[in-house]
């Protein structure tokens, strides 16, 4: 079906591009150190289904997909709190103008008898902007992917 | 015995999946779907660790120097990566197992479970 002995890869067959979407789901930094190990050990675990039958295959790539799913999420979870933090005052003043800027929002849809004029728009807009900024990671140096060089 | 590490205690406790994969790697060095394979067999098949979970884990577990990649095995597979455990690896799953075993013994003495079979 695929991996054939010689390691030459068979272009009919959609795992690379499967796993290429599956793994979307990463931090860039994973997907990069990773994505050859994830497509090669899913390649071993579909080539060793016992019973290919399409239900079979149904289940093993909802159980790939749910697993992949669940640790993309992981990753950026651990990614998030590895990465550099902006000052807790810098964040809480982000937190705070998007808090306004989404109740202001939330009061003009909601009430009958304002209605969000150019300059209200704005300062919700600016607010937003500014809070999204200032609450969003620093700049720093790239997470270190764990993963080392792979050799030639 | 193993060799102390001062470091190892630092880590514990273990996940479940992690001391898995420490166990498996602690028979030899190991590609990521023999690790798999490994687990879902030493478990009886209770256990089962998705490749985003293992590669996840492995990621964290190189990262920290409790496993490394073996370079001289890539000429003979170079599809696969092969990992294996650094001597801080294989000490932090030795004192995860010291702590299971004490946890063990505690369940025992408190007639949780039965004696130990020989």
């Amino acid at each position: 079906m695929s991996g054939p002995a010689s390691g030459r890869p068979d272009r009919r067959d959609p795992l690379p591009w499967v796993v290429r979407v599956l793994s979307a789901a990463y931090p860039r930094e994973f997907r990069d150190g990773y994505r050859e190990d994830l497509q090669q050990c899913i390649r071993d675990a579909r080539n060793a289904l016992e019973n290919p039958s399409p239900a079979a295959r149904a289940g093993f790539w909802l159980r790939t997909s749910v697993d992949l799913a669940g640790a993309g999420l992981r990753e950026h979870a651990s990614s998030w709190r590895a990465a550099p933090r902006r000052s807790a005052p810098l964040r809480l003043l982000g937190f705070t103008s998007l808090a306004l800027a989404a109740a202001n929002v939330l009061v003009d849809f909601f009430s009958a008898e304002l209605q969000m004029g150019i300059g209200a728009l704005l300062l919700t807009s600016v607010g937003l902007a500014g809070g999204a900024l200032l609450t969003r990671d620093g700049p720093g140096p790239p997470p270190d992917t764990g993963a080392p060089e792979r050799g030639p | 015995m193993l060799p102390a590490h001062p470091e190892a205690s630092g880590f514990l406790p273990l996940t479940p999946a992690t001391f898995h994969i420490l166990l498996a790697l602690a028979g030899g060095e190991r590609h990521g779907y023999a690790i798999m394979q490994e687990i879902a067999e030493g478990t009886g098949g209770a256990l089962r660790v998705g490749p985003g979970t293992l590669y996840g884990s492995l990621k964290r577990l190189v990262s920290d120097g409790l496993v490394e990649e073996v370079d001289d095995r890539a000429a003979d597979d170079p599809r696969r990566r092969y990992y294996r455990l650094t001597g801080l690896g294989r000490a932090v799953a030795g004192a995860e197992a010291l702590r299971l075993d004490s946890m063990v013994r505690t369940a025992r003495s408190r007639k949780l479970i039965g004696p130990a079979s020989t």
